[in-house]
């Protein structure tokens, strides 16, 4: 769904184009990963000592195993192979609008962890999202986040008894 | 009372039953309707709904949701050339130019009627197969366990990633993540990091709802461009003709059984089944240069492959306890919280569990037929719909979701650090299905491979055939794709893929 058709029956290439660094990068965050967890995994305390396969045995393999997908995925990156990226391109939009998506779930969390229902935290929620993307009028402002509100209370709060 | 009464009881007797397979239908087909919300989206979504229920009612709104996305992602691909969800992009080869040239109406109606040809052939492959697959599983010991849960990993990770050191990775890191909590055998803590709370491991609801839910909104959000394509409004006339239904008999049946054979291997789903099917029914026309053009016989192969892989992943699922594809890896873990352990002895225990799961699949599969042929016209309408409106109203119902199992904000905090995990992984490549595989497959791999071990050494694989034949398979399914890519590289015209 990369490419989109445009009126006129033209295609408009939006796919984001490759990136070697990020390749790299990746690889490299990968590899430190690896290395983190096979500390991690020789260092889990075990009671019993019973020798053979135990506790550590497990999260070493698959540490030796992130190291050697990060080993190759280096190797890829250095060598220029498998590069392409199959996404989209992300918009400048786009960043905002997700910062303020993630922005806004954070704030949620923080204040219904305060003690703020959820039922007066998701209409609002829906409200800023739907102005951080660009939407207008009675129907996505107040329409829309009504609804939905409605239907939480009704399903969740009443139905399945979850405290909202 | 024999299973097979009391399995179709569970679904035609129950009216909370009926009820929820009502629901999923209806949100199956808006799900297929709408690009950019997955199947595997939509089910992870509907568990933080069905936990709380019995199994058959949870089962049935979460079957019903697979089976009506297949029809519903029909009506972009033909109309807006944009696929509802992956398993419809060989739709569009065929369903578009059809729709183009006059005949919306038409190729909407032979979609339909494909998708219920290929699940209805795949359901009957599945209620004659699943039973002798279990009952040889049932001799599986842990050393061929272990072998099938390598290769069930393995060949996810050769089929959902471009790049197999990437789908490694994220195979790893699904593996590495199941590890977190206390050790299995001794109870010991691992990567718990001292905390009460993370002893118990990561929440898989969380994890799905995250990598499958937050990371599609996000990643949608980042990346939408506005398009001005409408959707066809012309739609022509709706019914096949009795010629037209001769000349799509043939490749109907030998893709459905092609998809068929796609859907038992592990993860290989509608769209790869789609290509294929599409690209045998070329092969075999009289009029392969219609294909790509508005061929009838395209749109059939491609429609009909796709939808029979359910059964097959079904087949799969229940009676390997592998799953066949991202949704049935989401079914399997909602089966666990329902106390029930889908696998060879699933057959055994609940025989009427499977009676049920097959009852609702054909059922929905007639409803969602009916339902498709008779509201497609209105149901069209909804495509005006813009993204930006169910963005936000899909957050609000994943964070509620998953707050709804555990009443914790802690777990609505890892399905929120999941999602933007995912997001990261999507756009550097690596997908989520393996993820997601490696963390429900990873206990049943220790487990099975420290049960092997205490029997005999590593050796013992060696003095069991079923284990080796498994093993190596893996390892082909490793070596495959990265043999091939070399191989298209240097024969770079061999290389244009399916559709040229």
């Amino acid at each position: 769904m990369g490419v989109p058709e445009v009126a006129g029956g033209g295609v408009a290439d939006t796919g984001a184009s490759p990136s070697r660094p990020l390749e790299i990068a990746f690889a490299v965050l990968a590899l430190t990963l690896g290395l983190a967890m096979l500390v991690g995994a020789r260092t889990i305390g075990v009671r019993n000592e019973t020798g053979g396969m135990d506790p550590r045995t497990w999260p070493t393999v698959i540490a030796v195993g992130i190291l050697a997908s990060a080993g190759w995925m280096a190797f890829n990156a250095v060598t220029g192979r498998r590069s392409e990226r199959d996404v989209d391109s992300a918009t400048r939009s786009g960043w905002v609008q997700m910062a303020v998506t993630v922005a806004m779930i954070a704030a949620v969390l923080v204040l219904w962890q305060v003690g703020l229902s959820f039922l007066v935290l998701a209409p609002l929620f829906i409200i800023v999202c739907n102005l951080a993307y660009g939407l207008r009028g009675l129907v996505p402002l107040v329409v829309f986040p009504a609804t939905i509100t409605l239907l939480l209370f009704l399903v969740f709060q009443l139905l399945l008894k979850v405290p909202l | 009372m024999n299973p097979i009464q009391q399995g179709i009881d569970a679904l035609v007797l129950d009216p909370t039953a009926l009820l929820c397979m009502a629901i999923g239908l209806g949100l199956g087909l808006l799900v297929g309707l709408f690009p950019g919300i997955t199947i595997s989206m939509a089910v992870a979504l509907a568990t933080g709904f069905t936990l709380t229920l019995e199994p058959a009612q949870g089962l049935a709104m979460l079957l019903s949701i697979y089976v009506a996305a297949q029809y519903g992602d029909r009506i972009p691909s033909i109309l807006v050339n944009t696929p509802g969800t992956p398993a419809a992009v060989a739709t569009t080869l065929d369903g578009y130019p059809m729709a183009k040239n006059g005949q919306g109406g038409l190729a909407l109606s032979i979609s339909a009627i494909a998708t219920t040809v290929g699940i209805l052939m795949s359901m009957v492959v599945f209620m004659t197969l699943a039973q002798p697959i279990a009952s040889l599983a049932l001799k599986f010991g842990p050393f061929e366990m272990f072998a099938l849960v390598c290769f069930g990993l393995t060949i996810i990770i050769s089929i959902a990633s471009r790049s197999v050191a990437k789908g490694l990775l994220g195979g790893m890191i699904g593996l590495g993540l199941a590890t977190v909590g206390l050790d299995p055998i001794t109870a010991d803590p691992r990567f718990t990091f001292g905390s009460q709370e993370m002893t118990g491991g990561f929440d898989f609801i969380a994890l799905i709802i995250g990598l499958f839910g937050i990371t599609e909104v996000l990643d949608q959000v980042l990346t939408y461009h506005a398009s001005r394509v409408r959707p066809i409004s012309s739609l022509g006339r709706w019914w096949p003709n009795r010629h037209e239904m001769k000349r799509v008999a043939k490749p109907m049946a030998l893709s459905g059984l092609l998809g068929i054979g796609i859907g038992i291997v592990p993860a290989a789903g509608g769209d790869i089944a789609g290509l294929i099917g599409w690209n045998r029914a070329k092969a075999i026309s009289k009029h392969p240069e219609e294909f790509g053009k508005g061929s009838i016989e395209g749109l059939v192969g491609a429609d009909t492959a796709s939808s029979s892989t359910l059964g097959g992943a079904l087949t799969t699922t229940l009676s390997l306890g592998i799953p066949g594809d991202s949704v049935m890896a989401i079914m399997i873990e909602s089966m666990v919280i329902w106390g029930i352990q889908p696998g060879p002895s699933l057959f055994e225990r609940r025989p009427d569990l499977v009676v049920t799961i097959a009852t609702i699949m054909i059922v929905a599969t007639l409803i969602s037929t009916v339902v498709s042929l008779a509201r497609t016209r209105a149901m069209t309408k909804l495509l005006d719909l813009r993204p930006q409106f169910i963005w936000g109203v899909i957050l609000v119902f994943c964070v509620v979701g998953v707050y709804a199992t555990t009443n914790n904000v802690m777990t609505v905090v890892q399905m929120v650090l999941f999602g933007l995990l995912g997001l990261g992984f999507r756009r550097l490549g690596v997908p989520a299905g393996p993820v997601v595989l490696g963390f429900i497959l990873g206990p049943l791999a220790e487990a099975n491979l420290r049960r092997a071990l205490l029997i005999d050494d590593l050796g013992g694989f060696l003095t069991r055939p079923i284990a080796i034949v498994l093993i190596l398979l893996a390892i082909a399914s490793l070596v495959w794709p990265v043999v091939r890519d070399a191989r298209n590289k240097r024969r770079p015209v061999a290389a244009e893929g399916l559709v040229e």
